[in-house]
């Protein structure tokens, strides 16, 4: 991103007192015939005189840029100002804006690079770093050049700030219980049918079409007819993350202090993503909440996950317009599991849980409400001890309908619950007719 | 219009937001400043009560705001003390004032290169300590030429005298048309 300013050179202090300091000391010694006076002003006369002989010909021009765009949290880049035509600059400084979850080095943002040589072009490197998932403006703030002996100024000029996406950080995640229903093609989560895999299924008279490895020997001599082992297929199966981002709640200081119950969501999202997508299962992201840029269909692979991770970056905290839950489409394939993040305060997430459980899905909701929001107020106190029983009404309508709510807490969190679910698959159900 | 309390505020915060180095420089110019009331005294000259707390109120601005125009009125106003504290002199204490002046205005043009966070390359030090050199060198020659002509006690000249004032005149003009015109650039 760039900018050309034509804005001309203007007098410093130092050029306006060496100039006025000068002429009125040898004024007066010279009328008043002090000697005294015109030795005082010497040191004024010679840096006036430094500045002036010499003019500036040409005015720098701006150009800005970040060195990475797109980041993962805690990870930093540089954003550099440059000045081209700067054969009359002899100092620059560049003072970018402060914002919130990006920290510089120096903390304040300023920057010099002298060119005491003069140079076709200075340029300005400040390293800055991410703190927070989120679109961000970074770069951005103001740059002034100095001239030769500090007599004359250019700027201060904006500098034009870039857009940078800093990706979640996933968390860490890992589990080692199978989803409920796989229903694919080819993957690692074990199958309720019969076929290739690598777990064992039973042993059983041998069919045509049967491989001969597959051949159970020490059974076929002991009962005569030919038996073969068989095993469980393997297949993958489809994750869809729900993200509450309509509500925020909590305080976030990024990426090393306290977070909001959206930031462990995204974390989280991106963390189970990260985690099936590893295992060659398929992933699709919806944001409640949000309108745009709101939903990823279900795909695979490396570069599916940094799409997802692209989204949840894109999610902006309040941005929540209100949208009829029972309007909402979710093309879910059966045999997905559905994670559904949120801190389960709307009644919007319950009417989603709720109808997304009825329609037979295998869903479970993690619970992202901070544990403690550390708010020292005590009538907010009160209320907030308020809105919780609510929630404790609405967790329980979510329990009614079958759903289990966990807290997130990284590794091991969805295991019990997608067990329990696989269990809840294979009893037998009273179906109504 | 800006409320004199809030830009005093402002000039507060940016100063507590100050770096090490320009926290120097500020202090260097502040004692500079607080010396020049003293050079006069030392110097033989009239202790003007309300004339040096002006100044030391000078010098509380110049620690504040050393990119503003306080430290012109405060080189200024030790300007009219000297004069009309003291007789023409070209003691030492002289050599000391144009040193102190000295000090105190490359401490300022230092401190003025950008906000108070800004640290000051390494390169800009050891140049402008060059350049500093050459003022003081450039001074004390003046002084020993002023000091020699002094010793030869010559009659009063109006040649000279109009010569210097035609140099002053020429210098005015030429700053004038250096600084009050617009740069085309």
């Amino acid at each position: 991103m760039s900018a050309t300013v034509t804005a001309g050179w203007r007098p410093t202090p130092a050029l306006v007192r060496a100039a006025l300091v000068s002429v009125t000391f040898a004024a007066v010694a010279v009328v008043a015939g002090r000697p005294d006076l015109l030795v005082l002003a010497v040191p004024f006369l010679v840096h006036a005189v430094a500045v002036v002989v010499r003019r500036p010909s040409s005015s720098p021009r701006i150009s800005s840029r970040l060195e990475h765009t797109s980041l993962r949290e805690g990870e930093g880049t540089t954003a550099v100002t440059r000045l081209d035509g700067a054969g009359d600059v002899e100092h620059a400084v560049v003072a970018l804006t402060r914002q919130h979850f990006t920290a510089m080095k120096p903390p304040g943002g300023v920057v010099g690079a002298a060119a005491t040589v003069p140079q076709e072009a200075v340029e300005i490197a400040v390293p800055l770093a991410s703190l927070r998932w989120g679109r961000r403006s970074a770069g951005g703030g103001a740059v002034a050049a100095t001239g030769p002996w500090a007599g004359r100024v250019w700027g201060p000029h904006p500098v034009l700030p870039t857009t940078l996406t800093t990706l979640p950080l996933p968390g860490t995640f890992d589990s080692r219980a199978p989803v409920p229903h796989p229903i694919g093609l080819v993957g690692t989560h074990q199958a309720r049918r019969p076929g290739e895999g690598s777990e064992f299924s039973s042993i059983r008279p041998f069919a045509p079409g049967d491989r001969l490895r597959r051949v159970q020997w020490r059974v076929s001599l002991r009962t005569g007819a030919l038996h073969v082992t068989s095993t469980v297929a393997e297949e993958d199966s489809s994750v869809l993350l729900l993200v509450d981002g309509g509500i925020e709640v909590g305080v976030g200081e990024g990426l090393h202090g306290r977070a909001t119950s959206l930031d462990t969501a995204v974390r989280a999202a991106g963390a189970v993503a990260e985690h099936y997508l590893h295992r060659g299962d398929r992933v699709g992201v919806r944001v409640l909440g949000s309108t745009l840029h709101n939903a990823v269909p279900f795909g695979g692979g490396r570069r599916h996950l940094r799409r997802v991770l692209d989204t949840l970056a894109r999610i902006v905290p309040g941005d929540h317009r209100a949208t009829d839950s029972a309007r909402i489409r979710f093309p879910v394939p059966a045999g997905s599991v559905v994670v559904m993040l949120s801190p389960m305060l709307s009644d919007q997430a319950v009417a989603v849980t709720r109808t997304l459980a009825q329609r037979g899905l295998n869903i479970v909701v993690v619970d992202t409400l901070p544990a403690d929001l550390g708010d020292p107020d005590p009538r907010r106190t009160l209320a907030w001890r308020m809105r919780l029983l609510e929630r404790e009404a609405m967790l329980l309508r979510v329990s009614r309908a079958g759903v289990p709510v966990v807290p997130w807490r990284g590794p091991g969190t969805l295991d019990d619950v997608l067990r329990g679910l696989g269990r809840r698959a294979r009893r037998p159900r009273l179906a109504a007719r | 219009m800006i409320d004199p309390v809030v830009a005093a505020r402002r000039s507060f915060e940016r100063l507590s937001r100050a770096s090490r180095q320009q926290v120097l420089l500020r202090g260097v110019a502040g004692l500079a400043a607080a010396q020049l009331p003293l050079l006069v005294v030392l110097a033989g000259g009239v202790f003007h009560p309300l004339i040096t707390l002006a100044l030391m109120g000078l010098v509380g601005l110049v620690l504040l705001l050393p990119d503003s125009d306080a430290p012109t009125l405060l080189v200024l106003a030790f300007g009219a003390l000297w004069a009309i504290s003291l007789p023409a002199t070209m003691s030492v204490w002289t050599l000391l004032a144009a040193v102190d002046l000295v000090v105190l205005h490359l401490a300022c043009t230092l401190a003025s290169y950008g906000p108070p966070q800004l640290v000051l390359e390494r390169a800009m030090l050891v140049l402008w300590a060059g350049r500093g050199s050459l003022l003081v060198a450039v001074t004390a020659l003046a002084w020993l030429a002023a000091r020699l002509l002094g010793g030869l006690d010559a009659e009063p000249s109006r040649l000279l005298t109009a010569a210097a004032f035609s140099l002053l005149l020429g210098w005015v003009a030429f700053l004038f048309a250096r600084l009050v015109t617009r740069d085309a650039a």
